[in-house]
């Protein structure tokens, strides 16, 4: 046997070599022990401090979860599929069971697509909140990495109150949802929302009117409207683009054709917007929230629906907070799915990253990168 | 004359920014000092399970459509329950929910850590236990004038 390839240098840089033009270039390794990149590693090529190459290096968190759905019945895949995305599980797992009912035909009663609703929304905020507190750090403003982390509570306790769990729900089943709401849900989310809506505007005056973010921020990673949807980006990053898609208006699902909230889109499409786009978001989420809780009719909250996936092909898909989150899935009659295939939003949107990196400086990765929203685990799957 | 606009503008939003900071100086704390205050879930909590053993048929319903597989039936005398390993246990709760003769229950019991591994199997005698009285007293609140907080329980 030969002797194994010699592996990289451990320091960060990896060579040094003229360009053609004569200028040096530096290759530089981001990540992948989460120095600000999440668990995976972007190779940057910088020239003095601008950035002239960048390749994302995924996978470092890949579970085969594709094969592991396949190999499992479709009620016991649900934990499973919360996984990659723990602080948006139940928007994933809406995907899913949208992608099952569709096969099987069953039709969820309307109290259960409310509930669903409610959830997915709580959900949108809590992890545009772990966003924003992971931006607030990156940025080094430290009281906006403990203030939304903190605020993230209050929807976190909520979601306790009605699925008993306090991240990984597994509250969305084929068919409908596991529990109705407990009493007094109703009051305790209108006073938690409003509060919040409150706290809102505080971010606004300690993060996004501060200069010290402003002139970090704004004109920082632009990504063009052409750009952004040839590269085939989705949620926030697209909206931030001045892209009005949104899959919740576009092909409404669950609850929200009867909600009435906006879809919000910026125009320049820098870091600020999609930023922007983010906060906005949380504000519509507080509304729909409280929509939902007054108008939630009464009925069963399940259907029953057979534990096997008869012979078919569906192709479900929702409004995660990163973005569409679909599956395209064949049944063939078992109890398990022939095959599963898994997209989410930070997948779509690793498209992105060279694309708001190259051009800018070193010091200016931190802004424009975390303003997409990449989650790498929820990527690599 | 624009540059020195700008210039005052970003003073007064810094000033405002560090404002809004100083203003939470007064505010409660978030944070609850875990082992000496303790968190009150509510009833319905995913927290470990109680067997009801005088119920439970031994059918292995909950072992099958356990996701994590952490459930094994294993004997006493006559019957058959269910041991968990909580090693692996994700507290879905579908073995709750899937159980025909509702033998199973949620706890409000949510600090099961161990020290070793094996004290983590949990045998049908042990799960049957109902959960131990601890101190759990503080709740999650929302107030218009302190904000959100850890308070404690208002007494019933
Ligand atoms: S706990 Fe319920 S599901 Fe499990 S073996 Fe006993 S009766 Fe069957
Ligand atoms: S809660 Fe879920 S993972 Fe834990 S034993 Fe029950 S079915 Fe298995």
């Amino acid at each position: 046997m030969s002797a194994p390839p010699k592996p990289p240098p451990l320091t960060t840089v990896e060579s040094t070599e003229t360009s053609d033009s004569g200028a040096q270039t530096l290759t530089l390794s981001v990540g992948p022990q989460h120095s600000g990149s999440g668990h995976m590693r972007l190779i940057v090529e910088v020239d003095g401090d601008i950035i002239v190459n960048v390749a994302p290096d995924p996978g470092y968190v890949h579970r085969g979860i594709e094969k592991i759905i396949e190999l499992r019945n479709i009620i016991k895949s649900i934990p499973v599929i919360e996984r990659p995305s723990i602080i948006d599980a139940s928007n994933l797992n809406h995907a899913w069971v949208r992608s099952i009912e569709e096969i099987q035909g069953v039709e969820v009663p309307r109290r259960g697509q409310y509930l669903r609703t409610l959830l997915n929304e709580m959900n949108r905020i809590m992890s545009h909140l772990y966003w924003l507190s992971i931006y607030g750090v990156f940025l080094g403003h430290t009281t906006m990495f403990m203030w939304p982390l903190g605020d993230r509570e209050l929807f976190i306790d909520l979601a306790e109150k009605l699925t008993g769990a306090r991240i990984t729900y597994s509250y969305l089943v084929p068919g409908g949802v596991r529990r109705d709401l407990p009493p007094g849900f109703a009051e305790e989310a209108v006073k938690r929302t409003e509060y919040f809506e409150k706290r809102l505007k505080e971010y606004d005056r300690i993060f996004f009117n501060n200069p010290l973010f402003t002139s970090r921020a704004k004109g920082i990673g632009v990504l063009s409207r052409e750009k952004a949807i040839e590269l085939g980006c989705t949620g926030p990053t697209l909206r931030g683009s001045g892209v009005d898609a949104d899959l919740r208006k576009d092909e409404p699902y669950a609850a929200y054709p009867e909600l009435d909230f906006e879809i919000s889109t910026r125009p320049d499409g820098d870091s600020f917007s999609r930023a922007m786009v983010h906060m906005d978001e949380m504000r519509e989420s507080c509304k729909m929230i409280r929509q939902i809780v007054k108008k939630i009719p009464s009925g069963p909250i399940r259907r029953k629906a057979p534990i096997v996936l008869p012979r078919g092909v569906a192709y479900g898909r929702v409004e995660s907070a990163r973005g569409e989150c679909s599956f395209y899935l064949i049944g063939e009659g078992g109890d398990k799915p022939y095959r599963a295939r898994y997209i989410t939003g930070s997948y779509r949107n690793m498209a992105a990253i060279p694309a708001v990196l190259l051009g800018n400086r070193l010091a200016d990765m931190p802004t424009a990168w975390w303003s997409i929203d990449y989650w790498p685990v929820e990527a690599d799957r | 004359m624009a540059p020195v606009i700008g210039k005052a503008k970003a003073a007064v939003d810094i000033s405002i920014a560090y404002l809004t900071g100083i203003r939470h100086l007064f505010h409660r704390p978030y944070t609850l000092r875990f082992p000496q205050q303790r968190y009150a879930v509510e009833k319905g909590y995913r927290g470990r399970h109680l067997l009801h053993l005088d119920r439970c048929t031994g059918c292995g319903i909950c072992a099958w459509i356990c996701p994590e597989k952490c459930i094994t039936i294993v004997p006493r005398g006559q019957r058959w329950y269910p041991q968990y390993f909580y090693g692996r246990c994700c507290f879905c709760h579908f073995c709750t929910d899937y159980c025909p003769e509702f033998a199973l229950e949620e706890t409000v019991e949510y600090d099961i850590a161990e020290y070793t591994r094996d004290r983590l199997v949990w045998s049908p005698e042990r799960l049957s236990k109902p959960p131990v009285k601890k101190d759990d007293k503080y709740v999650f609140s929302v107030d218009t004038i302190g904000g959100a907080s850890q308070v404690p329980q208002k007494e019933e």
